[in-house]
């Protein structure tokens, strides 16, 4: 029986889903997960025992084993096995299957043919991902009015254990129309005074907010928990985003979850870092990246390399000058650079970090984690104060 | 020119482009070191052909001393090398003309060196 898929291309399929799983999971989950899984198939497909997945404290690409009869099995019994498999690991991982998900394990086999065809023909990968989407929009749809409005009483309530009430209103009218530039929906946001009783002000939007594509929408959610947090100059981080769950409930906790809005990595920032004191720490973060893989030499030619390019498309780059000396580098930033827009700075952020990253491939979303660990949570914050979401970046290069 | 710690790959290179292209004239490096000697001695090439992994001085390294001449900075670079991480090919890519991997074919090779010239040709 020739075999388009043998047990060999099963291992790397079974593999490939073990590695997506513990990305969002851990590594012992994905194994646990995954040998459950086929225990539960096996009585469906007796062939399945052919399979075994174990923890093994030897090597984790080793702890799933295809015996070679499977290559006896029916391709399409097969097939259809391995599709209850991977549509059961997106049910059990609930919203941590989000689009990406699908997505990754399908792009993972770009390189791998014949498996690439038939992961693409014969398991209906696409479908399973416009059904994420479907019931996905059909929850959010209905919500991201209600959720928005949840929101706003939230941070009120929590500026207003910070402020009276009249200034916490004031404060939040005041972060919507900072935040207006980039997301013109809060337009349509009113905090109305409610005139028949004293101090009670409702929440009302009058326009519709569904339109909003999802990752604006999430976005906008997150960097408005972002402001508010920062005018607040709230200290602890961890009680913000305890004060912001326990109050939002865990229903919309769950809908802020499945929106991918980070809140459980927000972290606010009571440092006040000029925008030359980003720039800085951002080029030093990137050669550091990248010499630690190429060589610190090859860094800052790269980095001076990139320079000149983006310098063309955009002019604040002109403010700065990497300057090679022998081992080491100087870095000059003109201090006219902090007279640049801040909706100015934070496109030459982005277009700094992806013309870094533009090849990496699959390793793009494992960058951008590396970026914020070497740039640190005061600065990823406030370069997300800026507006850039690095959990968003992170999602898209994925 | 081709800048390969391996003699085998410095050979095999030379003797193929030549052998293909009656235009081509392939000078050979053993490292770094030897490649700024011809550069010094003004053998500017065409293009480079690069190994990453060498002993004494590595290719990133190369790349960079490269950058520090404003008559050597204009030369192509093509990496060929056996360093198949999506990290040095994705860092690679951003400065090279092609990241070629080991083993290539010669066809390959030639066809990507073709391309490189013509575009530098064009280019002035």
């Amino acid at each position: 029986m020739v075999h388009q898929i043998d047990h060999i291309a099963v291992k790397a399929i079974l593999n490939v889903l073990r590695r997506k799983i513990a990305r969002r999971t851990s590594e012992d989950e994905a194994i646990d997960m995954l040998s459950r899984f086929i225990l539960e198939l096996t009585p469906k497909y007796e062939f399945l025992k052919y399979i075994s997945v174990n923890q093994t404290v030897y090597s984790e690409s080793e702890s799933i084993w295809v015996a070679p009869e499977l290559n006896e099995v029916e391709e399409k019994q097969m097939l259809s096995a391995l599709h209850d498999l991977v549509r059961k690991s997106v049910v059990e991982m609930k919203e941590k299957a989000d689009f990406f998900f699908i997505r990754e394990f399908q792009d993972a086999f770009e390189d791998i043919e014949p498996v690439k065809k038939t992961i693409t023909d014969d398991i209906p990968l696409n479908i399973m991902q416009h059904e994420y989407l479907v019931n996905r929009a059909q929850t959010l749809s209905l919500e991201k009015n209600q959720l928005l409005i949840n929101l706003i009483y939230v941070l009120l309530s929590i500026e207003n254990s910070y402020l009276p009430e009249r200034e916490s209103v004031e404060l939040m009218k005041q972060s919507l129309q900072e935040l207006l530039p980039k997301f013109p929906f809060f337009y349509s946001i009113e905090i109305i005074k409610n005139p028949e009783e004293k101090g009670y002000y409702t929440v009302e939007i009058t326009d519709d907010v569904q339109k909003i594509p999802t990752y604006q929408f999430a976005d906008a959610i997150y960097q408005l928990i972002l402001h508010i947090g920062t005018k607040l100059q709230i200290e602890d981080s961890e009680e913000y985003r305890n004060k912001l769950k326990y109050k939002l409930g865990k229903r919309n906790t769950e809908l802020l979850q499945k929106l991918n809005v980070p809140i459980n990595n927000l972290h606010i920032t009571t440092s006040s870092f000029s925008k030359k004191d980003i720039l800085n720490q951002l080029i030093d973060s990137l050669i550091i990246i990248i010499g630690e893989r190429t060589s610190k030499l090859f860094a800052v030619a790269v980095m001076i390399k990139i320079m000149g390019n983006v310098k063309q498309a955009n002019t604040l780059f002109s403010d700065i000058q990497i300057q090679k000396n022998q081992e080491k580098y100087n870095l000059f930033i003109y201090d006219t650079i902090e007279s640049a827009s801040d909706e100015e700075f934070r496109k030459s952020i982005k277009k700094l970090i992806e013309s870094v990253g533009t090849h990496l491939g699959q390793k793009r979303g494992e960058f951008i984690s590396s970026l914020k660990l070497m740039l640190g949570e005061d600065y990823v914050s406030t370069i997300e104060n800026y507006g850039l979401n690095f959990h968003m970046l992170e999602m898209r290069f994925d | 020119m081709v800048i390969d710690d391996n003699p085998m790959i410095l050979f095999s290179v030379k003797e193929g482009l030549e052998g293909k292209f009656d235009s081509y004239a392939v000078e050979g490096a053993e490292g770094g070191k030897q490649c700024f000697e011809l550069l010094n001695e003004g053998k500017i090439p065409d293009l480079i052909l690069l190994d990453i992994m060498m002993p004494d001085m590595n290719g990133w390294d190369v790349y960079a001393c490269l950058q520090d001449d404003e008559q050597w900075k204009q030369i192509p670079i093509i990496f060929l090398t056996a360093k198949t991480d999506d990290y040095s090919k994705g860092f690679g890519k951003l400065v090279c003309e092609y990241y070629i991997e080991k083993p290539f074919e010669l066809d390959e090779l030639a066809k990507r060196i073709e391309e490189v010239l013509e575009k530098k040709v064009n280019k002035s």
